[in-house]
């Protein structure tokens, strides 16, 4: 009872736990194919996948969600590309206004007019991706390509191994994990998870601090699109699409309750770590399709169960 | 909606007593789209080629879009749509091969020619204009195995599971295989035909250590490219589409060490799919069933060099597919294809 104790205190050693299995599946599969090179694809590939789960970690602790997070990431990838050529910075400002100013709609629709959260960032994710084709058919000709700092910032390699994009993607883990435990704002998240009407009794000017939440999601999700089209070296239409319920999985088997008002963004990481690694077994796996998608699915359900159970006081 | 019908009478009336005889320069045609797949380039470019072959064609004065992501249901509420907006023709690219049948008799009913493209549809009135995705899946194989000289590793990258086109390709690929024995398929992935996941299993397989020779791929073809050159890894040929990225690569990385082809798979088969509603709204006939055959420019022969040269534009869309036109059905020029107005 006492292992089971202190894992209930610690979840992040049951995920970690959970990750270092499959990473032994995947050696199992493939003698040799655990080395620094993996470690560095397999980063590289979570990156981008971590830092779009971050946003949506932070909206569902208060009992929200973004729906828009995939669209907006690849609406911010393609902007940055096609405007390349009035500079780099200037493309790189224009994919990050995207962020925010899809954030700050979608922030203004549930915060103030009392949207739900779920048909609010749909009905943005729609508006994002058919603005972005309209735009599209205006900027093909405009040579789309990814500047070349933001390739080193999504492929490039230090230290032999290390990935660049970590050096991005672990200052932003480290001010959303600390900024959730020590900051007012952070605090806040999960209050206005737990009980929305109690902190507005209180006080708490939730619709400020939902608006705030909101536009942050935006930037970050603007971020990871970029890095992606970094990782990618291109920008198309569908470029981050693949990732938005790999998002929300990322949060969920990273012990974020869908309920809202527990959970942390390092449980996130290990979700998107977790969710990379499953994608590299099956790769690697000589099965058919059908039989690859049944294990990714039982997986997934499998990790998100099991956890929940291990963590349950009963 | 009495308007409508009306509309429709005069233009039975013209095509039944017009003949060879008129010239058929004052008749004008409205046109209707119909897709269900939005977000796409590939599905973009062709809405754009129909646009352009009615502008070239001088006789549309109006495209009609329904586009938005949808299945056979959507669908056919669009297409309903599109008969009561009083069209003479509808372009499809159909979500299912039999589920809109009834609807495409009931506009073939009221003398719409329907012309489906990129799939087919099984309803016996409409046309059916298409790239020949088993041969695509073929033409692309034979040329990796020759050029592998019969013996090797391929990586197999595949599109969507289950869906007719990769089915098509994968049987194609099949049948170029059955005769190359000292072909060995190391790995097959699917890659949805998005950059992202194509992009993580070719690392995948590079950190495995599998012995590469070739790349085969549904058309993710730059993106491995790309990661090629990012591992620093010596290429293996490598079989994609017509893709304005990778066909540049062809040309520029062919000192580096890169060999390729590309296949074509054209948008363009809607502009086609409008010029042969035209002709036969105009009374001319085709075959119900067209099928394109692919073409490969590889960049290890002169011919399929400058092909490449020739195609590729360095201020186009990466995933721009540069098989500009469908030869003999579309009349646009590039540059009415790209403006993409109607």
């Amino acid at each position: 009872m006492t292992v089971r104790r202190y894992f209930q205190e610690h979840p992040i050693v049951v995920l970690s736990l959970l990750l270092l299995l499959l990473v032994g599946v995947l050696e199992a599969i493939r003698p040799g194919a655990v080395t620094p090179n993996w470690f560095r694809t397999t980063v590289l590939f979570a990156a981008p996948l971590g830092i779009l789960a971050a946003g949506q970690t932070l909206v569902m602790l208060t009992g929200g969600i973004d729906l828009s997070v995939a669209n907006v990431a690849t609406a911010a990838a393609y902007i940055m590309a096609s405007n390349a050529r009035h500079g780099d910075l200037q493309a790189v400002l224009l994919g990050l206004a995207v962020g925010v100013a899809v954030g700050l709609v979608n922030g203004l629709g549930i915060a103030v007019f009392q949207a739900q959260p779920l048909i609010m960032t749909l009905g943005m994710a729609l508006v994002v991706t058919g603005g972005l084709t309209v735009y599209s058919q205006f900027a093909v000709t405009s040579v789309p390509s990814v500047p070349g700092f933001i390739h080193t910032l999504g492929a490039g390699t230090v230290l032999g191994f290390v990935p660049v994009s970590l050096l991005l993607w672990a200052p932003i883990a480290v001010i959303i994990v600390v900024g959730l435990r020590r900051t007012g704002f952070g605090r806040l998240l999960y209050a206005i998870g737990d009980n929305a009407a109690a902190c507005r009794l209180a006080g708490v000017r939730v619709w400020q601090v939902r608006l705030v939440n909101y536009t942050l999601c935006g930037l970050l999700s603007a971020i990871a699109g970029l890095v992606l089209a970094g990782t990618i070296n291109t920008a198309d239409l569908g470029l981050a699409n693949t990732f938005l319920l790999p998002t929300v999985a990322a949060v969920v088997i990273g012990g974020t309750s869908i309920f809202s008002g527990s959970g942390n963004y390092s449980g996130t990481i290990i979700g998107a770590m977790i969710l990379t690694v499953l994608n590299s077994v099956l790769t690697l796996l000589d099965a058919p399709e059908p039989i690859k998608q049944i294990l990714y699915g039982a997986i997934i359900l499998l990790l998100a169960t099991a956890y929940t159970r291990v963590l349950s006081d009963t | 909606m009495g308007a409508a019908v009306l509309t429709f009478g005069v233009v039975d009336l013209l095509a039944a007593c017009g003949g060879s005889s008129t010239s058929g320069a004052a008749k004008t045609y409205k046109v209707g789209v119909s897709n269900t797949l939005t977000g796409n380039g590939w599905r973009e470019e062709m809405i754009c080629s129909i646009k352009a072959q009615g502008k070239a064609s001088g006789n549309v004065t109006q495209v009609t879009v329904a586009n938005r992501n949808g299945g056979p249901a959507e669908q056919i509420a669009d297409l309903r749509n599109l008969i009561s907006a009083g069209v003479n023709a509808i372009i499809l690219n159909p979500s299912d091969r039999d589920a809109l049948n009834a609807v495409i008799k009931e506009a073939a009913g009221k003398g719409i020619v329907v012309v489906a493209v990129d799939q087919a549809v099984s309803a016996p009135e409409a046309y059916v204009l298409s790239n020949d995705q088993v041969k695509y899946g073929q033409l692309g194989a034979e040329w990796l195995f020759k050029q592998l000289k019969g013996t090797g590793s391929v990586v197999e990258m595949r599109g969507i599971d289950g869906v007719p086109a990769d089915t098509d390709r994968h049987q194609g690929f099949t049948t170029a295989l059955a005769n190359y024995p000292g072909i060995k398929i190391v790995a097959q992935t699917f890659t949805g035909w998005s950059l992202n996941p194509a992009a993580q299993q070719i690392n995948d397989l590079f950190s495995s250590g599998k012995k590469i020779d070739g790349v085969w791929t549904s058309g993710i073809d730059a993106t491995i490219i790309d990661a090629y050159q990012t591992a620093k890894k010596p290429f293996v040929p490598t079989v994609g589409a017509d893709n304005n990225k990778f066909v540049g690569q062809l040309v520029s990385l062919k000192s580096s060490g890169l060999v390729g082809a590309a296949v074509t798979n054209p948008p363009p088969v809607g502009g086609a799919g409008l010029a042969v509603a035209l002709d036969v709204l105009a009374g001319k006939s085709h075959p119900k069933l067209i099928k394109l055959t692919p073409e490969v420019w590889d960049n290890t022969s002169s011919a399929g060099v400058s092909t490449l040269q020739s195609k590729y534009d360095a201020s186009l869309d990466p995933y721009y597919s540069v098989q500009y036109a469908v030869a003999p059905y579309t009349t646009y020029t590039k540059a009415q294809l790209i403006a993409c107005q109607s």
